[in-house]
């Protein structure tokens, strides 16, 4: 499974209803009005049926960024085209 | 300060971000007399803290495996198939899931989810109310699920006596549990039954039936068992979700007025209503909604 980084921001965007391109390797919940809660779930859940993975708790409580969750993706073997 | 509260604060941040600012909401919206209520439950449920933290994942888990679910939900328009047998042998007879996730996650659920909340409230304004003023305030439980509703009926009434069924040995032991930890356990007997299968022989003027029609292949068959349980005169509590997936859940209802159908056709006459949505839809995709009636 291959992610270029274009896709992860689109879906990204839609799960916030923000501008794609908002969305930085830095970028986390601080910068987002709409990152909260439920959509944190919704995109842990998205990413999940996206990249055909399963985050544990663990996982999940620590995707405080999107760096984090570039590396949890490669972490499951993820093939991550975003560059650094 | 609530320390109980606090607590389950601190373990819903640790296991899923943002989780605790439902605290903060719930209270903002509910005020005062939700929190404190909260805290009740939690001291004597976990008195000294014990489990709070293990409860506090398994709502975490509980959660997550419904939005999962709601997920293929909104993209399959149905609920995974899954039969009543399979959902036992998965669900109601897994020591470990249950004691572990469902029902804490769903003891929590009462009062961290606003349309759960919203529907205790109806249920304690339109039945509990009449429950206390009756003079003969014996009630049935079917589904117990925790043993929540039973145990609201009887720290609400304390006149009240009731017997509780279920198919779970773990729901009997939840139930219990929290029955003994409101000091309500001398009133309250509680059988492993399918009400179906074997029907009770006596009836009562009051009975509660919440979350158990999703979960069942033959929700009519169910509303029939129930309306032979009610005694001539009285008045039944029942409750269905709907557009909710959820590991156990099996018959999708889409809307109240299915709901209503099939009380109907079963001799019930609806009293009052009550349905309440989980969030705001974001646009056509289903939202999950609980629908609560009192029926006679």
């Amino acid at each position: 499974m291959q992610l270029r980084r274009e896709e992860i921001q689109q879906l990204f965007g839609e799960v916030f209803e923000a501008d794609p391109h908002a969305f930085a390797l830095a970028t986390g919940p601080e910068d987002v009005a709409t990152w909260d809660s439920f959509n944190h779930l919704n995109l842990v859940v998205s990413l999940e049926e996206r990249a055909g993975v399963s985050f544990s708790t663990d996982e999940i409580a620590s995707m405080l960024s999107v760096a984090k969750i570039v590396a949890l993706l490669r972490e499951h073997g993820v093939d991550v085209d975003w560059p650094e | 300060m609530r320390a109980h509260v606090e607590r389950l604060r601190a373990a819903l941040r640790a296991g899923f971000p943002f989780r605790a600012e439902h605290i903060e909401r719930a209270t903002a919206a509910f005020g005062e007399a939700w929190a404190s209520e909260l805290e009740d439950l939690l001291a004597r449920m976990f008195p000294a803290g014990d489990g709070l933290e293990q409860a506090a994942r398994g709502y975490c888990d509980f959660v997550l495996d419904g939005m999962r679910l709601m997920k293929r939900f909104e993209r399959d328009g149905v609920y995974a198939a899954k039969s009543y047998d399979e959902a036992a042998h998965e669900v109601y007879h897994n020591r470990a899931y249950m004691l572990d996730l469902y029902l804490p996650g769903n003891l929590l659920s009462h009062y961290l989810w606003p349309h759960h909340w919203r529907q205790l409230v109806f249920f304690r304004n339109s039945f509990l109310a009449d429950l206390r003023a009756s003079d003969d305030p014996r009630f049935a439980d079917v589904g117990v699920g925790t043993g929540f509703y039973s145990r609201i009926l009887l720290d609400g009434a304390r006149a009240a006596r009731g017997r509780g069924y279920d198919v779970s040995e773990f729901s009997l032991e939840y139930a219990a549990r929290q029955a003994a930890a409101f000091d309500c356990a001398e009133r309250y007997e509680l059988r492993r039954a399918d009400v179906i299968a074997a029907p009770p022989s006596e009836t009562v003027p009051f009975l509660t039936c919440v979350e158990v029609l999703e979960h069942l292949e033959d929700p009519p068959a169910m509303l029939r068992a129930l309306r032979a349980m009610l005694a001539p005169g009285g008045k039944a509590f029942i409750t269905a979700a709907l557009n909710a997936p959820n590991v156990d859940h099996i018959y999708l209802y889409r809307d109240v007025e299915e709901v209503h159908r099939h009380v109907r056709a079963a001799g019930f006459r609806l009293e009052q209503g009550f349905v309440a949505a989980a969030y705001r839809p974001r646009g056509d995709e289903p939202v999950p909604a609980v629908a609560a009636l009192i029926v006679t």
